[in-house]
C-alpha cells in the first residue's frame, strides 16, 4: 500500500507518457504516432487516383461521397462501443441495440407525440443515456463489485441485447416504422449528390468524433478517463472518483450510441427492431480496424470500411461490397494486429 | 376441432402409412423411381369404377402465428370451406368417403413446419395442404414429403426453386411459380411499353425470390428481343444503397424492373429517388410491392405511378362468387391472399384420393396431376357432386379451381394463373388496371 502510494500521487506523467492511457483512450499523437495515420492516408489516396483512371473522376468521386455517409453511420455508432471497451474492458453487444433503442425513442416522440424531430432527438439521446446508466447500475456494476470474468460480463450483455431488442419489438412490432423526415431530398455540389439528411449525419458525425476526441485529451473529465482506462485500482487509488467517472462514460457512449440511432434512421428512412443488431459487426469492424478503445481510431475505421465498401462497387458486384469492407479488415489487421492506431502491446 | 370423432379409427390408418413410408424409402435407394403407383397397383385414371369407402385425413399445415400469421386463420377457414362443401357433395353423389381434417402450426418457420407434418402424418393425414412460405415448403418437401410418401399441397410458395425439386412426385402446389409470373411480368411491360425495342434495368434484393424472379425475367425478356442492364443485386440488410442506386439508373434506362419486398425498398426507394434520374412511373414490379396502398414508410416518390404484376383470383366468374359468398357467409375470417388456392389445395387432396380409391400417400400422389389437368370433363366446386359422381365411376376429370385451371404440370405447378397488373396512384392507392390468365409454354 505504502509503496503504491508513491506513484499513486503522481498521476501528472500519465497525461502525456505515451505508454499511459492516452494511447488507449486519446489521440492519434499516442503511441500510434502520426506513421499509421500518414501511411492509411496514402493508400486511400492511391487507391482513389488507381479508380479515377479507370473509372473516371465523377464516378469516384460520388461513391466516394457515398463511403463517407456510411463511413459515418458506422463512425459514429462505434465511438460509444470504444468508450467503454477502453474504459470498462467491457465489449458490448448490446451496442447495436442501444442504437436501436434510440430510435425507437425518437419515434415515440416525433411520430406519437408529434414532437419536432430536433427535440425527439434530444429526448432520445437522453433516455439512452439513461438507460445506458440503469444497465451500470443494476448490471455492471455489482458484476464487477464481483469479480465477473470477461466471458461472463460479454455473455450478459449478449443477453441484453436480446432483451433490448424483443422488449422493442413487443410493444413496436416487426413492422418498419420511420420518423417524420424526408429522406429523398438531396443537395448537390460540383455534380456529386447527396441526401440532405444524410449531408446531417456526415457533419454531425464528425463534429461530435472530434468533440470526443478533444474532451479525452483535453478535460479532467477526459484525463481521468484514460486514467481508469489504463488502470482502475490505481486511479482509484489516485483519489479518482471512479464510479462518477463510470457514470460520465456510460453518459456518453449510451448518449451517442442513441444519436447514432436516430441519425441513422433519419438518414436511411426506416426503422425495424433489428437495425442496430445488424449494424453492429460493422462497428465492431469500425472499432478494431481504428484500434480498440480509441475515438479518433473508430472514426478512421468507419470512414476507411465505408469507402472501401462503395468504392468496390465500381469493381465487383454490389452484393459482395460487405465482403470486400471485411477482407480489407483482415488485410489491415494481419499488417497491423492492433489495429490502425491502436497500441502494440495489447492485454487482450 | 380437427381431429374430430375419427382420430382413434386413423391410427390404424396412420400406422400403415408409416410403415408404407419406411418400406418406401428403401426400395428406392435402388433405383427404380417412378413405381409409386405400383407398389399397391393403382393406375392413373382407373377404368373400373373406385373403392370410394376409405377412411382419409387432410393435413392442413397453417402460419398461425409468427411473420404469416395474418395469413393462418383465413387459411383455416378456408380448408374448413373446403370440406364442408366436399360432404354435402358426397351426399349429393352418393360417395361414402370418410373425411377429416386435422391442422397444425408451422410458426411460418421451416423447422417447425417439419415438426408439424411429421405430427399430422403421425395422425393419419396422407395428404397435406401446405406449407404457406416456400422456405417451410422446401423443408418439409426434402424431409418429410419425399421421404414418408406424403403429397404437399402448397397454397402459397411461389419460389421458382420448388418447381425444380427432385421430388418423386409428392410436391405440388396451387400457387403459380414466380417462373410464370416473371414471364407474365415481362408480357405486361412489353404491352404497357408498346413493343420490346428497349433497355430495362434490372435489380433485385439478394435472396432466393429476388435472385430467382429477375434472373428468369432477364432470360424472358431478352427471348423477346429487348435489352436488359444488370441485374444489380443487394443485400437486403445494407444501411445505404446509394452506389447500387447511381448503378441502377445509369445510362438513362428506358424503364426499371425492381424485384422486393417493402422493409428494404424504403431504404433503396429513398436512394433511387436520391439519385434525382430515377421515375418511379417507369418502374415495374411484382407481387412483393403490391399493397393495398404505399406504406408510409416507404418514400411515395419511389413508388407513385409503378406498375407491377401480382398472382391474383379471377375478379369475376361464377365460381369466384359463389367462393366469395360461402366465404363471408361463413362468418369469421376476413378474405386474404391465398386463402382460395389452400381451398383448392383442399379440395385436390380429396379429389385425388377418391380418384386413386385410396388414402395412402403415394396413390394420392399418383392422381393429384390427373384429376387437375386435361383430358377429362371439366367441373369446378359448383357442381361438386357431379365430379365426384364421375370420378367415382372411373371417369376422367379435369378440376378447375376457384383460382383458376390449375392444371398441373410434371413439375406439380399450375401451368396456369390469373395475375393481375396493378399500378400506384397519385394518391399512393394500388388500383387493379386488368386481369390476365398466364400459361407455362409447352
Amino acid at each position: 500500500m505504502a509503496g503504491g502510494a508513491d506513484t499513486a500521487l503522481e498521476p501528472a506523467p500519465r497525461e502525456e507518457g505515451p505508454r499511459g492511457a492516452g494511447a488507449l483512450l486519446g489521440g492519434l499523437t499516442g503511441a500510434g504516432g502520426r506513421g499509421p495515420l500518414l501511411v492509411t492516408v496514402a493508400l486511400v489516396v492511391a487507391a482513389a487516383l488507381a479508380l479515377t483512371v479507370a473509372y473516371g473522376l465523377h464516378d469516384v468521386a460520388q461513391r466516394g461521397v457515398n463511403g463517407l455517409v456510411s463511413g459515418s453511420y458506422f463512425a459514429l455508432g462505434a465511438v460509444g462501443l470504444t468508450l467503454v471497451y477502453g474504459t470498462l474492458r467491457l465489449v458490448n453487444f448490446a451496442h447495436g441495440d442501444l442504437l436501436t433503442f434510440g430510435a425507437y425513442m425518437a419515434f415515440l416522440a416525433n411520430v406519437t407525440w408529434g414532437v419536432p424531430v430536433v427535440v425527439a432527438t434530444l429526448f432520445a439521446v437522453v433516455v439512452t443515456a439513461a438507460l445506458g446508466v440503469l444497465s451500470e447500475r443494476v448490471m455492471w456494476r455489482p458484476m464487477r463489485g464481483r469479480g465477473a470474468g470477461l466471458l461472463q460480463l460479454m455473455l450478459m450483455t449478449l443477453g441484453l441485447a436480446f432483451v433490448i431488442r424483443y422488449g422493442i419489438q413487443m410493444v413496436w412490432g416487426t413492422v418498419p416504422r420511420r420518423l417524420d423526415v424526408d429522406v429523398t431530398d438531396s443537395v448537390s455540389f460540383l455534380g456529386l449528390r447527396i441526401g440532405s439528411t444524410e449531408l446531417v449525419v456526415v457533419l454531425v458525425g464528425f463534429a461530435v468524433l472530434l468533440a470526443v476526441g478533444a474532451m479525452l485529451r483535453g478535460t479532467s473529465l477526459g484525463r481521468q478517463m484514460r486514467a481508469l482506462s489504463d488502470d482502475m485500482a490505481l486511479a482509484e487509488v489516485t483519489g479518482i472518483d471512479t464510479d462518477r467517472v463510470i457514470v460520465a462514460t456510460w453518459v456518453f457512449a449510451a448518449g451517442l450510441a442513441g444519436l447514432a440511432g436516430v441519425l441513422y434512421t433519419a438518414a436511411i428512412g426506416t426503422m425495424t427492431p433489428n437495425l442496430g443488431f445488424f449494424l453492429l459487426l460493422s462497428l465492431f469492424a469500425a472499432v478494431i480496424l481504428g484500434g480498440i478503445g480509441n475515438a479518433f481510431g473508430a472514426l478512421a475505421g468507419g470512414l476507411l470500411l465505408g469507402l472501401a465498401q462503395e468504392w468496390s462497387t465500381l469493381l465487383v458486384d454490389p452484393r459482395w461490397k460487405v465482403a470486400v469492407g471485411f477482407a480489407i479488415l483482415i488485410v489491415v489487421l494481419i499488417v497491423r494486429p492492433q489495429g490502425l492506431f491502436g497500441r502494440a502491446e495489447r492485454t487482450l | 376441432m380437427y381431429a374430430g370423432t375419427r382420430s382413434r379409427r386413423m391410427l390404424a390408418v396412420g400406422a400403415s402409412a408409416v410403415v408404407l413410408g419406411v418400406a418406401g424409402c428403401g426400395s428406392d435407394d435402388d433405383g427404380g423411381g417412378g413405381g409409386t403407383g405400383a407398389a399397391t397397383g393403382t393406375g392413373p385414371a382407373a377404368e373400373a369404377p373406385a373403392d370410394t369407402s376409405f377412411d382419409e385425413t387432410i393435413g392442413v399445415l397453417l402460419p398461425l402465428t409468427g411473420d404469416l400469421s395474418p395469413f393462418g386463420a383465413p387459411g383455416r377457414k378456408a380448408a374448413d370451406l373446403a370440406l364442408e362443401q366436399i360432404r354435402d357433395a358426397m351426399r349429393a353423389g352418393g360417395v361414402d368417403t370418410n373425411v377429416s381434417l386435422a391442422s397444425a402450426d408451422t410458426e411460418s418457420s421451416p423447422q417447425s413446419a417439419v415438426q408439424a407434418a411429421r405430427q399430422l402424418i403421425a395422425g393419419g393425414a396422407s395428404c397435406l395442404a401446405g406449407p404457406w412460405a416456400s422456405s417451410e415448403t422446401l423443408a418439409v418437401a426434402e424431409s418429410v414429403a419425399t421421404r414418408q410418401r406424403t403429397p404437399i399441397v402448397s397454397p402459397s410458395s411461389t419460389d421458382s426453386a420448388i418447381t425444380d425439386l427432385d421430388d418423386d412426385g409428392f410436391v405440388w402446389r396451387t400457387a403459380p411459380s414466380d417462373n410464370l409470373q416473371s414471364r407474365a411480368l415481362a408480357d405486361t411491360v412489353e404491352r404497357e411499353l408498346g413493343g420490346t425495342d428497349f433497355t430495362i434495368s434490372l435489380a433485385a434484393r439478394n435472396d432466393a425470390y429476388g435472385q430467382g424472379f429477375i434472373e428468369k425475367f432477364k432470360a424472358a425478356w431478352e427471348e423477346k428481343g429487348g435489352r436488359t442492364t444488370g441485374p444489380v443485386l443487394y443485400d437486403p440488410e445494407q444501411p445505404s444503397y446509394n452506389s447500387e442506386a447511381a448503378e441502377i439508373v445509369q445510362g438513362r434506362p428506358d424503364a426499371y424492373v425492381i424485384i422486393d419486398f417493402f422493409e428494404t425498398y424504403g431504404k433503396m426507394g429513398a436512394s433511387l429517388v436520391r439519385t434525382g434520374a430515377f421515375d418511379a412511373s417507369r418502374l415495374f414490379t411484382a407481387d412483393g410491392l403490391a399493397s393495398d396502398r404505399i406504406p408510409d414508410t416507404i418514400p411515395a416518390r419511389a413508388l407513385i405511378g409503378a406498375r407491377g404484376t401480382r398472382p391474383g383470383t379471377p375478379e369475376s366468374g361464377a365460381v369466384v362468387e359463389q367462393f366469395a359468398r360461402i366465404y363471408r357467409a361463413a362468418g369469421g375470417a376476413p378474405r386474404q391472399t391465398f386463402d382460395a388456392q389452400n381451398f383448392d389445395a383442399t379440395m385436390l387432396c380429396y379429389l385425388a384420393a377418391l380418384a386413386a380409391g385410396s388414402a395412402d400417400g403415394a396413390d394420392v400422389a399418383e392422381q393429384l396431376q390427373a384429376v387437375s389437368a386435361p383430358p377429362g370433363r371439366t367441373f369446378t366446386f359448383m357442381d361438386l357432386a357431379d365430379g365426384i359422381r364421375m370420378i367415382a365411376a372411373g371417369e376422367e376429370v379435369d378440376f378447375d379451381g376457384v383460382t383458376g385451371p390449375i392444371d398441373f404440370d410434371d413439375n406439380g405447378d399450375p401451368t396456369a394463373a390469373t395475375y393481375e397488373v396493378y399500378r400506384y396512384g397519385d394518391d399512393g392507392v394500388l388500383r387493379v388496371e386488368r386481369q390476365f390468365e398466364a400459361r407455362a409454354e409447352g
